[in-house]
């Protein structure tokens, strides 16, 4: 079976600064993400991960290179073109949930259907269907204050899916969570990724969080310095493997929860 | 559903930001009620006599006018810095800017609309206040009555809508210009990095108070000498308080934040600390609103004083030129005529006819110099009376 590149970055370089004060935040980073995976991508603080998602995610802008998603180069996307390829394609979570207060859970995932023109009709049966795959029905009426971190962090990825976007983009979404809430949460993003095919593509620094995809990048110094894959492993074989390769890393576990 | 969106957000801003709401009320009613004046036929039969009082009046506005485009301008400001995480998410969400813009339009409008006509009505009591002192100091019976006056809104909505449009214009380019990024990031700055050390604060607060001292002195030397009064100092002195207000509301509300944070038993004190972390969080804007408020009635007190005394001068300057109820002058020195016609009309008790005399020019006018009198010596000769006659019109005057 021949599986669709749903991701291509191409050698992009991300510089921050002016030309005498310069950084090198992303330095010559490819690599491609196939439909329906859950790649990881993990490196120490300020190994250049945000840098990286914000990148793909149209949030920051590259200094060289090019980066595809489904064939459309992002780094050459009008202006005025930007809003539509967003709602269309890419789904986010953050680590801190982003949730617009003002409006309860279940409008905050209604205004992603609402922008993508949804009919009325549909709406409400797409709300439910999905937030009863997340078990998010008996929240749906509270206002994200309302609810507790991780039920935030769990409505925030019900609206990142409920448009099934080409990519999710999650940069560290168990972040400002406790580690409860954390499994749970990624219990359920390993389950949009295999039961809706969601392709995810999250950036974390923690080694268990990682240890829920099937492919995981590490970053070093703005570059790749190794990439690992689960294959047909149990979780806590390739949790192990994670742990291997942060020592390899360089006396950085210390940063790593 | 952006609508409903811009509906939520305007009433959570105006719970969030209620001084900000406060603040552009009062601004509308005291506008309001200036224009109400300005356009008054009471007060304009009043003002004929004195068209500078009028003039006053629209100086006043322009003042409010001016202190409202900045106050609009730094709180709409302040709130998309604040907001910009939001703004932020919407992009991202994948919505487009030129929404977001009208969003944030709408939410303005709403509150603006609502500040309007509460402050217009507001307005309507001000401006019976104002409107029975001036009365007052003219004594002139005033009866109050509810007047509304279209002309007055009409003035006060152009004014406003006319500032807040502009503001929520330069808002919209803000919005539509500012990159994602520094949207979404924009936040990691907090307010609380502003607060300046405990000495710094009573610095400030030491040079409001010096400020305010200056003010005064700069003022008194305009008024002490009416002979080199001119506008100038006074502007100064208002000047230097406008500054003094807003660095003593500044210092004191950061310094009372700054007393408890760093005293940890104060600190911890039943809900103290969350009172303070979410007063620090708007200390900038409270300050600024607050001073602005303390300002814009500081003004309204020096423009009544100054009515006042100008109608105190004025009083004077009517009681010394023309002393007598009636003065008649002729060049015919028959007064018969007019003493029949008084007779008949009126209640006069006393009547004094005397003459003045031409004689050639003399010094006695550097006399008057630097007195109101000065400068009516125009003429090529002087005026004399007899010394019987001058001592007669002082004894009706009794003097
Ligand atoms: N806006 C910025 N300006 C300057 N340097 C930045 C900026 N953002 C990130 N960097 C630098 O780029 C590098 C990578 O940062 P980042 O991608 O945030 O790392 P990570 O997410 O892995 O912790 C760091 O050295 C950081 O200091
Ligand atoms: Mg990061």
């Amino acid at each position: 079976m021949i599986l669709k590149k749903i991701l291509k970055v191409e050698q992009i370089q991300k510089y921050y600064g002016n030309k005498d004060n310069l950084a090198k935040a992303i330095d010559d980073i490819s690599f491609d993400v196939e439909e329906g995976e859950f790649i990881g991508i993990m490196g120490a603080s300020g190994s250049g991960k945000t840098t990286l998602l914000n990148c793909i995610s149209t949030i920051d802008t590259v200094s060289s290179g090019h980066i595809y998603l489904n064939n459309q180069d992002i780094t050459e996307i009008k202006e005025e073109e930007i809003a539509k390829f967003r709602r269309e394609n890419l789904g986010f979570i953050f680590q801190d949930f982003n949730l617009l207060d003002t409006l309860t859970i279940e409008e905050n995932i209604a205004l992603i259907l609402t922008i993508n023109q949804v009919p009325e009709k549909e709406i409400d049966e797409r709300i439910l269907e999905m937030a009863q795959k997340l078990g998010i029905t008996e929240i749906l009426n509270k206002y994200p204050y309302q609810v507790s971190g991780g039920q935030k962090q769990r409505c925030a990825s019900c609206r990142a899916i409920v448009n099934h976007p080409k990519i999710i983009l999650a940069d560290e979404p168990t972040g400002s969570l406790d580690s409860k809430s954390a499994r749970q949460l990624l219990e359920m993003l390993e389950d949009m990724n295999q039961n809706m095919k969601a392709t995810i593509l999250m950036v974390t620094h923690d080694p268990l969080s990682a240890s829920y995809c099937q492919k995981i990048l590490f970053l070093k110094d703005g570059r790749i310095f190794n990439k690992i894959e689960k294959g047909e492993r149990e979780r806590k074989e390739f949790y192990h493997e994670i742990l291997d390769v942060l020592a390899l890393l360089g006396g950085e576990t210390k940063d790593v929860r | 559903m952006l609508g409903k969106l811009s509906f939520r957000n305007a009433k959570r801003q105006a719970k969030d930001y209620v001084i900000y709401f406060i603040t552009i009320l009062l601004v509308v009613a005291l506008l309001f009620s200036f224009n109400s004046i300005a356009v008054s036929e009471d007060i304009a039969e009043l003002s004929n006599s004195m068209t500078n009082f009028s003039k006053a009046i629209i100086g006043i506005n322009l003042v409010i006018v001016f202190v409202m485009v900045w106050l609009i301008n730094y709180t709409m400001k302040f709130m998309l810095e604040k907001r910009s995480k939001e703004f932020g998410t919407y992009q991202i969400l994948g919505i487009e800017k030129k929404d977001i813009a009208n969003m944030f339009t709408i939410e303005n409008l709403m509150i603006g609309l609502i500040a309007f006509v509460v402050g217009t009505f507001l307005g309507i009591f001000i401006y019976q206040v104002f409107s029975s002192i001036i009365m007052n100091i003219f004594a002139q019976p005033y009866q109050i009555v509810i007047a509304f006056d279209w002309k007055a809104v009409g003035i006060t909505a152009g004014c406003f809508f006319g500032i807040f449009l502009l503001v929520l214009l330069n808002s919209r380019r803000k919005i539509k210009k500012t990159k994602v990024y520094d949207l979404l990031y924009a936040d990691k700055q907090n307010e609380n990095n502003q607060i300046k050390s405990m000495k710094g604060n009573v610095f400030l607060w030491m040079v409001s108070i010096l400020l305010f001292f200056t003010g005064l002195w700069t003022l008194s030397l305009d008024f002490l000498n009416a002979q080199t009064m001119n506008g100038k100092k006074t502007i100064f002195a208002v000047v230097q308080w406008i500054v003094a207000i807003y660095l003593f509301y500044g210092s004191v509300s950061r310094f009372i934040v700054k007393y408890y944070l760093e005293n940890k038993r104060r600190k911890y004190k039943k809900n103290h600390l969350f009172l303070f972390r979410n007063l620090t969080s708007k200390i900038n804007t409270m300050s600024v609103t607050l001073g602005t408020i303390a300002m814009l009635f500081a003004f309204i007190m020096i423009g009544g004083n100054v009515a006042l005394m100008m109608n105190g001068l004025l009083n004077n300057e009517i009681e010394m030129g023309y002393p007598f109820e009636i003065m008649i002058g002729s060049v015919d020195p028959d007064f018969s005529k007019y003493k029949e016609f008084m007779e008949k009309n009126t209640t006069v008790t006393d009547m004094y006819e005397y003459r003045l005399y031409n004689i050639p020019k003399t010094e006695i006018d550097k006399a008057f110099e630097g007195t109101m009198f000065e400068g009516r010596g125009y003429e090529e000769f002087d005026y004399v009376l007899g010394l019987t006659d001058y001592n007669r019109l002082r004894e009706m005057l009794r003097i």
